[in-house]
């Protein structure tokens, strides 16, 4: 199910899971589960995201019953200032590029996230990340292969690192099969109340940028368009990360986002 | 010339009003600085989402200046002037420019008839 090689074993250090505490991301957790002797649940937060503590944990104990054998470890890890870097980041210059993508506030987000994700790799010598990306998603940068699912898989390649779409499968219910391994009470829990996941207020300005932007360009277009635009971004990461490694104990961009 | 507004291919077309609202929240947000940005998306998301009783709330504020400029208005522009303009031409229906003095009055309708229509 996982493109791994069940024989490497890089998979005893774990998997760096980017978690949010939805349907997605807790199917791919158990997805992991089944291979990885350990899943970090990485829950990210930062300013203009709504955290509850106990959001990411309502399928966290049901995970651990119904995988024994697995050691899931759930933090909370704080990333705004990853989220500022990225998308300050030559922001002027991207506008007069790149215009309104500069309001793409979902792709920013998941840069930043992932970047973060990355360097919690490297901190703790993980050789492989994971998050909750679906089929149908594909106004989402992360979540689309045209625009940003390659070009991630490529940023943790070049560290050394293997991101992996557990979730990633044509056809597949992720609350169905959630609930059909007992982790979710009802078969239907997006956009119930039972979805208690991280909540971000962005997506408000995300989907304002997207409504202007496909008045003008077709679908495609759009994505060639963000794909341009946000591989600029993942150079810069993949540099200043670069330097961060190079330089230990420096006082590198990345040393100080991490504060 | 008519041109139509699509989202996405086979979506139906955008109101010209919704993408007018955007536009003007990517104008507002453009030149802001990151954080700054995300507190305006939090100001947006709660008028969106409670849009109905923000409207209600301003267009109450609204109403209540605008009685107050209407009756204000109403004095000053209407009533004074008519009554000034009464004044210079001599009317004084209420007899405010004569001596006091004790008027007449009518003996009250004491029938049956007025008593069956007291109004």
């Amino acid at each position: 199910m996982l493109d791994v090689d069940i024989e490497d074993p890089a998979l005893d250090g774990g998997v760096a899971h980017l978690y949010s505490g939805g349907a997605d991301s807790s199917l791919a957790a158990c997805r992991l589960a089944q291979v990885f002797p350990a899943v970090h649940l990485n829950t990210f937060d930062r300013f203009g995201f709504l955290v509850a503590s106990r959001f990411p944990t309502v399928h966290f104990e049901r995970m651990r019953q119904r995988f024994p054998q697995t050691r899931f470890i759930h933090r909370v890890i704080p990333a705004s200032r990853f989220y500022d870097e990225v998308e300050s980041y030559r922001y002027w210059g991207c506008l007069r590029r790149h215009g309104l993508l500069v309001l793409n506030t979902c792709g920013h987000c998941k840069v930043a996230l992932h970047w973060r994700n990355l360097v919690f790799c490297l901190q703790n010598g993980i050789r492989y990340a994971s998050d909750g990306a679906v089929m149908n998603a594909e106004e989402f940068a992360e979540q689309n292969p045209r625009i940003l699912m390659t070009e991630l898989e490529d940023l943790y390649a070049h560290f050394g690192i293997k991101l992996l779409h557990p979730s990633y499968e044509k056809g597949l219910s992720t609350e169905g099969t959630l609930h059909d391994l007992g982790i979710t009470s009802q078969r239907r829990i997006k956009m119930t109340t039972k979805d208690l996941q991280v909540v971000c207020t962005q997506h408000v300005l995300f989907g304002m940028m997207m409504r202007v932007i496909l008045t003008r360009l077709s679908f495609p277009e759009y994505e060639a368009a963000a794909r341009a635009y946000l591989h600029g971004k993942l150079e810069h990461i993949k540099e200043t990360t670069s330097e961060f490694l190079a330089k230990p104990g420096e006082d590198t961009l990345v040393a100080r986002l991490l504060g | 010339m008519q041109v139509p507004l699509y989202t996405r291919e086979g979506a139906g077309p955008k109101k010209r009003l919704s993408l007018a609202s955007a536009l003007i929240v990517c104008a507002l947000a453009v030149p802001l600085p990151v954080r700054a940005r995300i507190a305006f998306t939090f100001a947006i998301n709660f008028l969106y989402n409670h849009i109905l009783a923000t409207s209600r709330l301003v267009l109450a504020f609204i109403g209540r200046q605008l009685t107050h400029a209407m009756i204000f208005l109403t004095y000053f522009l209407v009533l004074g002037p008519l009554a000034l303009a009464a004044r210079l031409l001599g009317h004084d229906d209420l007899g405010a420019r004569e001596e006091p003095r004790w008027l007449s009055k009518e003996p009250a309708d004491a029938t049956d008839e007025r008593f069956q229509r007291q109004f």
